[in-house]
């Protein structure tokens, strides 16, 4: 059969990866194989969405082919008269969630025109409004699809009459048929058949056959002698799965992912690979005798016409307001905004020109509904901040949407909007994370489910859990899954094999070497397939009554409405989009703030203020209430500790990479942190544009003097590049043209043919304005290799505003911040490590206690002998008080200066002083009773309301735990008090507790009641603590056993750091300790240890894997790198210990603090053990990857913490 | 009546993409009809130790065919990696 003889076609029943676990070819494939089969039309049906429809409009049009637009969708009980197959009736063996394929009958709806899209939407959304994650379309649903009459219904094998069929049931099918011809009219309905060579019976080597199956052949006589007879079309189809037939391996892995079932001939839903996408000449071989069937597809599809909308924008219509109106309320709300913050002069023309550009836009009333969300979120007691370049806008600024002056502060307008480009501008807002689902509902309330939704995102499958759920199909053993899935944190799936390769610890590894190949292969094609729908977790869809027939909507499973367009989607469906982050940091600093004030709406904190009101002091108002606005731009203590690198827990700034970079920089003012920002990003990293900036700012380099009209751009920076600002302002400066327009320049330098154009007319301009040629060449190489990599400046500059808030609040209210760190976890660090930030800096950490917990992390004001006796330090205080020398009973790291009246905690600040409280008191960090994490919220509920309790059993009869709970509060302190543990009269230790508490809480309540369970001393009322208990120098079995249930139950060593139990080891092995390495030569070979608090791999310009080790040993913190060559000896130890021992030199790139570059590793506990078996030399030995039966450190039973015992409740 | 067989044939005459002969039992037989064409694709999960992983099609092929006397029967020809078998017989 040769090419010329076939007819034309078009595929109209395609699935794609946006069918979601079913088809395996993307949506711009199939636009490009339909350009390559030579087709001038095809179609996109995936099963109950229209997600992938955007991006297939897009593709269609750049392969010049014509997109028809349409969904396959499963039908709700009683909108067709036919009843389920047998084949569907026979029960499925039970395996896995969704053990069998959806037994719902589908159709596919075409949508002809516009209206007809329109339509598909309405349906689609209304095939989601029921029950979540059962998609089915409701008779409504179908009314909707045929209100306009721009739908095509397709009838095929799955439809109810193709059901009918299939069992032969003639007058049945032709019935159901003339159902559907009532609905949509004869003309828009259309039977389709599909040839995939089924034979009768179904599959005959493999498997059991199917009596039910009539083959392919019998299907489509039945189909065509049916259509004759009722004067229905009928065309051929082939119901698309993937490209080529090899491909069929990648739809199958799907199906039997989605399944959750091993794959099999009984789960792969086929017998053949004929689901490919066949060219028309395959498809006439297929249709030989009926050459017709192919030409009414291609002559449908060619009726099928419907425009997405790709290219307007849509200004939003929120405030009800017409256009007018809003755009003098935006005028009129400015100007007083305006007045309001003081600005005037050239603010006020700047306002009148960024006003200019808005209304021009038509954007009033987007301006309008945020400044109005904003006052919303506000007044709902939620902190909110604008980020991104919107704070370069004035106009946000006076209607309070952002805080930043972007007039002082350099920001451009033009950066944010500019009128040169058709494209709308998101604004970002960050909002506290424990909040943003109120803001959501605040925002969908205000404007309306009809004009504003929540973007979708896709998940696709990443590495981890490609290997995780191929493997499982595949059936490969867990254990070798959780293996090569744990060696790879978000790696992309393509990089799998290139990662084995360079991963020494996984050399080791048990994998029979072909199955891996297999999962490998597998996991690599499925990289990027979109896995599942979900909430974008930020973006908010502003639009008019439109919204709702452009785009499809469901429900997340808090029942927001979320549209199946992803936020590029909507983009290139020219809608607005809000984007509402949560960030855990404004959480933090809420929390600060309300218990520093004692006011707060949070039922979870308490009422008393833990400072005293003081309008004197720094961020305070006028009643001596702290407020986040009145911190100072330049408060000197928080830039000494800024520069001094304490940064742990402030925002932005306290990664390892981002701590040295504050060392080399010095930070003086807010200026200079948005600078640190900017400069903290991959590119100018890469580029190093770091060290010119460096050694200008100390005056170690001259800042070059180019030309009077550049050097006052690059002026804040020292003359380097820094900014998409300052990129702007140069070709501005070099061309004359204005900011918007130097705008679209730099946008265009990022890609090579832009940047060459740019590059003429840059030139061209610069001479003609008296430039010289030596400058422009001189400052165009520096445009040409920054411009790809500066930072938006408002960008920065609104991220600047947190951390300053944050280093203020460490600076001044330490235990308040932590708490607040402690509760919402916004920062990289494991939440133990903040544990030690408040003992480093004299702030002790009082565990969790029923009695007095509150719901979540609290300070409280504690008596000193408390507070020193947490901290370790009554053996030194007892002998200072004996008038001897203390210093040899400091715990380590702290000091003891001369002539002062108490220790000095290692960070060389004491932020626990309470004196202005009462004389005699310290701070403390009181845990809350949420870092036991057994313990659920009703039950925090009822011991509220409950305590205080007398005795155990009291709070045994009144508490309402359960036992899982009460254990837990056992471990984690929190019957101490209650049970005097520690005490001459209480209980023994935790052991005892634990026993007492189990007998307590196995008995029935009523027995409990009248105390015959466990010791009457339990029974009595708390005595004072003993202060003078003292404390053990060397590891103890009962400390060690006592933190590691702590570890195990919160997450947190509360009692002790777990590096004090190695100590001696530690001494022995001449290991330097954290506060003593900045004192340390540089090149001077080091020991160093501590716990592993943060380890990571970017990517690094030379293309070699270098891991950065970020280690805690209660004197501070420190880095370790790795370079290649250390790697095979070191990898395996750094990336599975939790305690490291390293061997390195010391080096110093800061103009402060040193690191370690590592050459040798060990595990601490591994070491530990060896010591006590008497085989530490052989031990120090060691290198590389241990062999599998080696790879736990501690033999159980032994003292040191093993790995997997650190699970839970903390993040690192 | 139908009888299982699985024979393998050495000789299949293939004409225009379809079996037109083959030699069963040492017999000639000539295909009349094609009956029915189909297919289906064994599981490629199942890996052949050592043998690398391929989609392999098997053809079903239902032909009328005779050997000679004016008797015809319907018989079932697989072809899968080349190689022609004999599955069932109807006379």
């Amino acid at each position: 059969m040769s090419a010329g003889v076939a007819p034309p076609f078009a595929h109209l029943t395609v699935a794609s990866t946006f069918s979601l676990r079913d088809g395996a070819i993307a949506p711009e494939e199939v636009a490009r194989a339909a350009a390559e089969a030579g087709m001038t039309h095809v179609a996109l049906t995936d099963r109950d969405r229209l997600s992938g429809a955007v991006r297939f409009a897009r593709a269609a049009r750049e392969h010049g082919i014509v997109a028809v637009h349409g969904v396959d969708l499963a039908l709700e009980d009683g909108t067709h008269g036919a009843t389920p197959t047998a084949s569907v009736r026979r029960p499925a063996p039970m395996v896995g969630e969704r053990h069998r394929d959806d037994p719902a009958p589908r159709v596919t709806l075409l949508a002809a025109t516009d209206e007809g899209f329109a339509d598909l939407v309405r349906a689609t959304s209304a095939a989601h409004a029921g029950e979540r994650g059962r998609p089915r379309l409701p008779a409504s649903g179908l009314d909707a699809a045929a209100a306009s009459g721009g739908v095509v219904v397709l009838l095929g094998p799955d439809s109810p009459v193709g059901r009918l069929l299939a069992q032969d049931l003639r007058d049945a099918a032709t019935s159901e048929l003339a159902r559907w011809r009532e609905r949509f009219g004869t003309a828009r309905v259309v039977l389709a058949v599909r040839q995939h060579g089924v034979a009768p019976g179904g599959r005959r080597a493999h498997g059991r056959p199917d009596p039910d199956e009539p083959g392919d052949d019998a299907r489509i006589r039945r189909a065509l002698e049916l259509g004759a007879r009722s004067g229905v079309r009928v065309v051929a189809v082939n119901d698309v799965r993937y490209r080529s037939p090899e491909d069929v391996v990648v739809a199958d892995v799907l199906r039997c992912v989605r399944k959750r079932v091993p794959l099999g001939a009984r789960h792969v839903g086929r017998t053949t690979a004929a689901a490919s996408f066949v060219d028309a000449v395959g498809m006439h071989a297929r249709f030989r005798e009926r050459p017709d069937l192919l030409v009414g597809a291609a002559g449908l599809a060619a009726a099928c016409e419907a425009d997405l909308g790709l290219d307007g924008t849509m200004t939003p219509r929120l405030s009800g307001l017409a256009p007018e109106a809003a755009a003098t309320t935006l005028v009129a709300r400015a100007r007083t905004g305006l007045a309001l913050r003081g600005m005037g002069g050239p603010a006020e023309a700047r306002l009148s020109t960024e006003l200019d550009t808005i209304l021009g836009l038509g954007l009033a009333d987007l301006f309008l509904a945020v400044a109005d969300v904003v006052d919303e979120v506000r007044a709902a007691g939620i902190l909110v901040a604008c980020r991104g370049s919107a704070a370069g806008s004035l106009v946000c600024h006076v209607l309070g949407i952002s805080d930043v002056d972007p007039v002082a502060n350099g920001l451009l307008f033009e950066r944010f909007l500019n009128p040169h480009r058709d494209e709308l501008p998101d604004i970002d807002l960050d909002v506290e994370s424990h909040r943003r689902e109120d803001v959501y509902d605040l925002v969908l309330a205000r404007f309306g489910t009809e004009r504003a939704a929540c973007v979708a995102m896709f998940e696709t499958f990443q590495a981890r859990s490609a290997v995780r759920e191929v493997g499982h199909v595949l059936g490969l053993p867990a254990e070798e899954l959780a293996h090569v899935a744990r060696a790879f944190p978000h790696l992309r799936a393509r990089d799998v094999r290139r990662a084995l390769a360079r991963l020494p610890e996984l050399a080791h590894a048990r994998l029979d070497v072909d199955r891996l190949e297999l999962l490998l292969d597998l996991v690599e094609r499925l990289d990027g397939v979109p896995r599942h729908l979900a909430m974008h977790p930020c973006g908010i869809v502003l639009g008019d009554d439109s919204l709702t027939a452009r785009m499809p909507v469901e429900r997340s499973a808090r029942g927001h409405p979320v549209l199946q367009f992803d936020k590029d989607d909507v983009a290139a469906l020219g809608f607005v989009k809000l984007d509402v982050l949560g960030v855990r940091m404004l959480s933090a600093l809420r929390h600060c703030i309300d218990l520093v004030n004692g006011v707060t709406r949070d039922p979870r904190l308490p009422r008393e203020p833990t400072r005293a009101a003081d309008p004197t002091l720094p961020g305070r108002d006028e009643a001596g209430r702290f407020a986040l606005e009145r911190i100072p731009d330049d408060d000197p203590a928080t830039f000494a500790l800024i520069r001094a690198a304490d940064s742990v827990g402030m925002f932005q700034i306290e990664s390892p990479g981002q701590r040295e970079l504050l060392g080399r920089l010095q930070p003086t003012c807010f200026a200079d942190l948005v600078v640190e920002i900017s400069l903290f990003r991959p590119g100018p990293v890469a580029a190093d544009m770091v060290t010119p900036y460096v050694a200008r700012r100390h005056g170690e380099a001259p800042t070059p003097v180019v030309h009077p009209e550049l050097d006052r751009v690059l002026a804040g920076t020292h003359g380097v590049i820094v900014h998409h600002e300052q990129v702007m302002g140069v070709i501005a400066a070099l061309t004359g043209c204005d900011l918007a327009l130097a705008d679209l320049y730099r946008r265009r330098l990022a890609d090579p043919t832009g940047q060459r154009e740019v590059r003429d007319l840059v030139h061209v301009r610069a001479r003609e304005r008296g430039f010289e040629r030596a400058v422009v060449e001189r400052v165009w190489r520096e445009l040409a290799a920054f411009a790809a990599f500066g930072f938006c400046k408002a960008h920065a500059a609104a991220f600047a505003v947190p951390t300053l808030r944050s280093a203020f609040c460490k600076t001044h209210l330490l235990p308040e911040f932590v708490a607040g760190l402690i509760t919402h976890d916004p920062g990289m660090y494991p939440r133990r490590m903040l544990l030690d930030e408040c003992r480093r800096a004299g702030v002790a950490v009082l565990p969790v206690d029923v009695d007095r917990s509150e719901p979540a992390t609290t300070v409280e004001v504690v008596d000193a002998g408390l507070a020193d006796h947490l901290l370790g330090l009554t053996p030194a205080l007892d002998r200072e008080r004996a008038g001897r020398d203390p210093t040899a009973l400091l715990p380590p790291g702290w000091s003891w200066p001369q002539g002062a009246t108490r220790p000095l905690p290692p960070s060389g600040r004491d932020a626990g002083i309470a004196e202005d409280v009462a004389p005699g008191r310290r701070r403390a960090l009181r845990l809350g009773l949420d870092v036991v994490q057994d313990l659920a919220a009703r039950e925090v509920e009822a011991l509220l309301d409950a305590r205080p309790f007398r005795s155990l059993a009291d709070l045994r009869a009144r508490g309402g735990l359960s036992i899982t709970a009460a254990l837990a509060l056992v471990e984690a302190g929190g019957f101490d008090t209650l049970a005097g543990v520690g005490r001459p009269d209480g209980a023994a230790d935790r052991r005892t507790l634990r026993l007492i508490a189990e007998g307590l809480w196995r008995a029935p309540r009523s027995r409990a009641r009248v105390g015959v369970v466990g010791p009457s001393r339990i029974e009595q009322t708390a005595l004072p603590i003993a202060l003078a208990s003292p404390v053990p120098v060397l590891p103890t079995e009962g400390e060690a056993a006592r933190v590691r249930a702590e570890l195990a139950v919160t997450g947190l060593d509360v009692t002790r750091h777990v590096v004090s139990f190695y100590e001696p080891l530690l001494d022995e092995l001449g290991v330097v300790r954290a506060h003593a390495l900045a004192d340390a030569v540089t090149g001077a070979r080091v020991r160093v240890a501590g716990v592993r608090v943060a380890l990571q791999s970017p990517p690094q310009r030379s293309g070699r894997r270098v891991l950065f080790l970020s280690l805690d040993d209660r004197t501070g913190s420190l880095q370790v790198t790795f370079f290649e060559g250390a790697l095979e000896d070191c990898a395996w130890v750094v990336r599975n210990a939790r305690l490291v021992v390293s061997e390195g030199r010391v080096a110093r790139r800061g103009r402060r603090g040193a690191t370690v570059v590592g050459e040798r590793a060990w595990d601490l506990a591994r070491l530990w053990r060896a010591r006590r078996e008497g085989w530490l030399d052989r031990a120090l030995t060691e290198r590389g990857t241990p062999r599998p039966h080696e790879h736990r450190a501690v033999a159980p039973g032994t003292t040191g913490l093993v790995a997997s015992e650190w699970g839970r409740g903390s993040r690192g | 009546m139908t009888k299982r067989y699985r024979d393998e044939l050495d000789e299949v005459r293939v004409e225009a993409g379809r079996p037109a002969g083959f030699h069963w039992r040492g017999r000639s037989y000539e295909v009349e009809r094609v009956l029915g064409h189909w297919h289906e694709d064994a599981g490629w999960w199942r890996p052949v130790e050592g043998a690398p992983r391929r989609l392999e099609r098997t053809d079903l092929w239902r032909v009328e065919a005779r050997n000679g006397t004016p008797e015809r029967g319907i018989y079932e020809l697989t072809l899968r990696s080349g190689r022609w078998r004999l599955d069932r017989v109807w006379d």
